[in-house]
């Protein structure tokens, strides 16, 4: 039976720096009959932090574009980045509520024949992962329990903020991003930092490299503290993009060794999916590609053979 | 604005997105992964990019993020 189709929002991260999560997800979709259509033409989410600070007018007519291909197609949008989730999610919330916003964006949108109508809805993987899959059959594809693995998470600041707006879970005390990792196998390990930004988002890695690190070594600092764990788990290729390549960042400008396998969620789940990392290439993250290492296969719950 | 968001900025007028595809090696990640070379976003639509700009002088924003110092 045919499943529920999503345009594919990829972003700039995701197929430009870790295409392995765009596999996974292909993936993890397939295996849940959720169709992923490619979103021909769509651009930069734009970034919330530089756009949405600078010209909010613009920000929301560069979202409303993205928005518009979705619209033409007539299926809702998915993304498993927060950082688009929070651009194209809040600009077509503002668009359909805000009518004075909404004319000024079809202003500018009249100048390439395009015009934004709300007719659509954005989605995080996560919602879909959880709300159209359920995790009761996300259980069911589990092949490869993850048992034994220590898992901390990052859930990162947009798929549940601002709370109040989004509904998506109680951001303070989130419980549907661990129950969706948790349905891996792998085991919950709670820090106390585990709420707290990972350091890039809000355009302060582009501000300032070295103070988003600083919120980074917090962030596994608090996991060591914690008892440290095998890997860490996020929803967002920037948040993973700041904890993978942060690593070696962290060693180049502080001097301290950090080596942490970081997971976006749909990566974990084709893992426990059965399938085997080169099937998405999970060894091309760019910790692994700059360090030229490899993820620690056993910690994570990987069989490797003898050579 | 700090120069490096204004260079931000400019990468998405020129080339659609923030984090471009701006060297072979990342097609051939991309290709490593099992996905294809050029993904179906405005790295292989040069229309897109196009539209991009034309918002961002309808708007005025690319007069906004060029040609400034950092203060």
């Amino acid at each position: 039976m045919a499943g529920k189709s999503f345009y594919h929002f990829l972003g700039c991260i995701i197929p430009h720096r870790y295409p392995s999560v765009e596999k996974a997800a292909k993936l993890v979709f397939r295996d849940l009959d959720m169709e992923l259509l490619d979103m021909d033409g769509a651009t930069c989410c734009p970034a919330p932090g530089v756009f949405g600070s600078f010209d909010r007018v613009t920000w929301a007519t560069i979202a409303a574009r993205n928005l518009t291909i979705a619209e033409a197609g007539g299926h809702p949008i998915t993304t498993g980045c927060n950082g688009c989730f929070a651009s194209l999610w809040e600009a077509n919330h503002e668009l359909k509520h805000d009518a004075e916003l909404r004319e000024k964006v079809n202003e500018n949108l009249a100048v390439i024949d395009r015009e934004f109508r709300g007719t659509i809805e954005v989605w995080h993987y996560v919602d879909a992962l959880y709300k159209i899959a359920g995790f009761d059959k996300i259980r069911q594809k589990v092949t490869r329990p993850l048992k034994g693995v220590r898992m901390a998470l990052h859930p990162g600041c947009h798929w549940m903020r601002p709370k109040l707006l989004k509904q998506k879970d109680d951001s303070e005390r989130p419980r549907i991003f661990r129950e969706l990792c948790e349905t891996s196998g792998a085991e919950y390990v709670p820090y106390k930092d585990e709420l707290i930004c990972c350091g890039a988002g809000g355009a302060v890695r582009t501000a300032d490299v070295k103070i988003s690190l600083e919120f980074t070594m917090q962030k596994f600092d608090s996991l060591i503290k914690a008892g440290g764990a095998d890997m860490m788990i996020t929803p967002c290729p920037f948040c993973q993009l700041q904890l993978d390549m942060g690593q070696v960042e962290i060693q180049k400008y502080f001097g301290k060794e950090y080596t942490l396998d970081i997971l976006h969620v749909v990566e974990l789940l084709a893992l426990a999916f059965g399938h085997e990392p080169d099937e998405f290439g999970l060894a091309t993250h760019l910790q692994y590609m700059q360090r030229k290492s490899e993820p620690a296969w056993q910690r994570i719950g990987i069989k490797v053979e003898e050579s | 604005m700090l120069v490096a968001h204004q260079k931000t900025a400019q990468k998405v007028l020129q080339a659609g997105h923030a984090v471009p595809l701006d060297n072979e090696s990342w097609q051939d990640l991309r290709e490593k992964v099992g996905v294809e070379r050029v993904p179906p976003n405005a790295s292989k639509y040069a229309e897109a990019i196009e539209e991009i700009r034309k918002i961002a002088k309808k708007t005025g924003f690319d007069k906004l993020v060029a040609g400034k110092e950092e203060k």
